[in-house]
């Protein structure tokens, strides 16, 4: 399996706490689930593979290139390009509608053309089982739509890579299913997929599994 | 991103965020209301007061008293006024003389006042509006207001005048006998004796407003005046004698004046006084200024604190939202074009409320201005001046750029972790 993104020997440190200790992994295709207690340091492992934080030593590749040294608009323009965020709140912009919402991190990708980035949020829209919801407020929609609307925004750039932290934490059992359903068809579609989470549920769609404690992670069979 | 983006975002953004767009706003325009109100007042009063009663004639008259046997220095006076490019006229000055209409039956519906007038020595600049002007060779005619009033207790104030006033164009053709008194000073009470009666025929009308005259104040010819005054003089019982005499000189502009005070005080130091004086109303325009640039800038510095602390609090509380949009790869500079431009239309909309307001309070008082103050004040006119709007415009646009600074450097240090923090 290729590599999306690989760290090598990163460490965060906050002060005088050590919170990831040299960590070494390898992403590829698949559904990833990291798991652990709270403070475990898995969330602040995401943020390194995610290029959210920099990392106090060690290296990160995406694609066998280095990127942990670049400057923060490089960065960012990585971030934009290979990887998508699914968050616990959804962060979806009230004023908003759905397809308008998947549409904003197609704002700033160049390589888009503006008569495309409508016809293609709605079509991922459709993906996530919410065609005819794609002209609804945030607020007209349950939790489990409005975390949809977040994946589908998520892939609005077509990323490598899809990092979702604590996706199904505001969900009810039945969203929870289906949004994870939803993760694991991207992943299995030539994508990477990195869950963090706490839950015991999420365990069951997983190709790979990892265990974070205390700074350091151990790979589960 | 496209600009077209930039507008889509920062829209939604105001439309959320509508309660605290509206009290920006309304902070502001309150600042930019104030600031080109007074700009408005104060170059209206000085329009009005440098370019309509200063170029009035009366305004433009001054008076030069000396020794009336002081044949060598009138001679002197005259020679330079004459050289004078900016004088228009002198003369030696008669005085005024008021009297009352003996043939007011004729000429008056019935009523149970005296009427009155008053008489001024016709120059050239008295513009007529209707009829003819009084000449060197004129005798018994006079011009009388276009607003005429024969009521000596009334005087012109800020007040709109009467109703009863009538059209000086109707009397055009008509004579006007007047009964003028001498005065026996021998012993007191002093007592009016031997009447003389004056007939002229009015040929014109002109504009109280524009002469800054009163509407009993009527123009007869220079010599006329002359005769009335020494024949008063005549029948005059005791009193002393008038040692001084006035030579009066009208100038094209008030601003070349000083030119020939400079010449006839380094020359013959006498002094010169103006016919009229505006007194504190020359100045109000100033004051009003300068009392309305203080509170304009106390309201702009309360507009830039408040605005600045909510602006502050209103980005903290975007904390997540920005924090997200950094993690999608959005820059520090996309953001910051963001936020200016939410910012911006801030501005714009202040202004163009601002302005609305203000053409609309220049259209009321303007109106009440015509219809409720005095004919002479009718020429202030209070208008939305080009500097003001411009002024308006740049701090309408910088109160909300400085007052986001802090808010968009809290914005710019925000982690994309933070998205993730404020779960």
């Amino acid at each position: 399996m290729e590599a999306m993104i690989s760290a090598r020997n990163i460490s965060k440190v906050y002060g005088n706490l050590m919170a990831v200790k040299d960590l070494s992994l390898d992403i590829g295709t698949g559904f990833h689930v990291i798991m652990g207690r709270s403070g475990s340091g898995k969330t602040t492992l995401l943020n390194m593979l995610g290029l959210l934080d920099d990392a106090s030593s060690g290296e990160i590749y995406i694609r066998e290139k280095l990127v942990s040294d670049m400057k923060a608009r490089d960065k960012a323009f990585h971030r934009m390009k290979d990887f998508g965020f699914v968050f616990q709140a959804f962060h979806l912009h009230p004023k908003l509608k759905a397809f308008e919402n998947v549409m904003i991190p197609m704002y700033i990708n160049p390589e888009l053309k503006t008569a495309n980035i409508r016809e293609r949020a709605l079509e991922l829209l459709v993906l996530m089982e919410l065609g005819d919801r794609s002209h609804h407020f945030p607020d007209q929609l349950s939790g489990g739509q409005q975390q949809r609307v977040a994946i589908a925004r998520a892939l609005a750039n077509n990323p490598t890579c899809i990092f979702a932290d604590e996706p199904t934490g505001n969900l009810d059992a039945e969203s929870e299913k289906i949004v994870l359903s939803h993760l694991k068809n991207i992943s299995e579609k030539g994508r990477s997929v990195v869950v963090v989470t706490h839950n015991e549920a999420v365990m069951e769609y997983a190709d790979r599994i990892f265990h974070m404690t205390d700074g350091v992670l151990e790979e589960k069979q | 991103m496209r600009v077209r983006y930039y507008f889509h975002i920062v829209y939604n953004n105001l439309i959320r965020r509508k309660r605290q767009v509206i009290s920006h706003s309304i902070i502001i325009v309150l600042a930019l209301i104030t600031l080109m109100s007074t700009i408005s007042m104060a170059s209206a009063l000085d329009d009005m007061v440098n370019n309509y009663i200063f170029q009035s004639p009366k305004y433009r008259t001054y008076n030069i008293v000396y020794y009336r046997n002081d044949k060598l220095l009138e001679n002197k006076l005259f020679d330079i006024l004459s050289e004078e490019e900016h004088v228009l006229e002198y003369y030696i000055r008669t005085w005024e003389q008021g009297g009352f209409i003996l043939n007011d039956d004729e000429l008056f519906e019935a009523s149970d006042r005296d009427h009155w007038l008053f008489f001024y020595a016709a120059d050239s600049s008295v513009s007529v509006i209707t009829g003819e002007a009084i000449n060197k060779n004129s005798k018994n005619v006079g011009i009388i207001p276009k607003q005429f009033y024969t009521d000596n207790n009334y005087e012109i104030g800020f007040e709109k005048e009467p109703d009863d006033f009538l059209d000086g164009e109707d009397f055009i053709g008509k004579e006007i006998t007047m009964r003028f008194y001498a005065v026996d000073f021998s012993e007191y009470p002093f007592k009016k004796i031997n009447p003389m009666d004056y007939t002229f025929k009015v040929i014109g009308v002109y504009d109280i407003g524009r002469e800054m005259r009163q509407p009993y104040e009527v123009y007869i010819p220079y010599d006329d005046l002359r005769n009335i005054d020494e024949e008063l003089k005549n029948r005059t019982i005791g009193g002393s004698e008038d040692l001084g005499s006035t030579i009066s000189f009208i100038v094209d502009d008030v601003n070349n004046a000083q030119g020939v005070f400079d010449r006839i005080l380094s020359e013959l130091m006498v002094p010169i006084s103006p016919m009229a004086t505006l007194g504190i109303i020359q100045d109000l325009g100033g004051y009003i200024l300068i009392v309305g640039s203080i509170i304009s800038i106390i309201v702009i510095l309360i507009a830039l604190i408040n605005i600045s602390l909510s602006t502050l609090k209103m980005v903290k509380k975007r904390t997540a939202e920005i924090g997200l949009l950094k993690a999608m790869g959005y820059k520090n500079n996309q953001i910051a074009t963001m936020l200016s431009l939410e910012s911006t239309a801030i501005g714009c909309i202040s202004l163009a409320g601002s302005v609305s307001f203000v053409l609309l309070l220049i259209k009321v008082l303007n109106w009440l201005i015509q219809s409720r103050l005095s004919i002479q004040l009718r020429y202030l006119n209070l208008s939305l001046k080009l500097d003001s709007l411009v002024i308006a415009a740049a701090i309408s646009l910088l109160i909300p750029l400085v007052t986001g600074i802090l808010g968009m450097r809290y914005a710019l240090k925000i982690s994309p972790t933070e998205a993730i923090k404020a779960e």
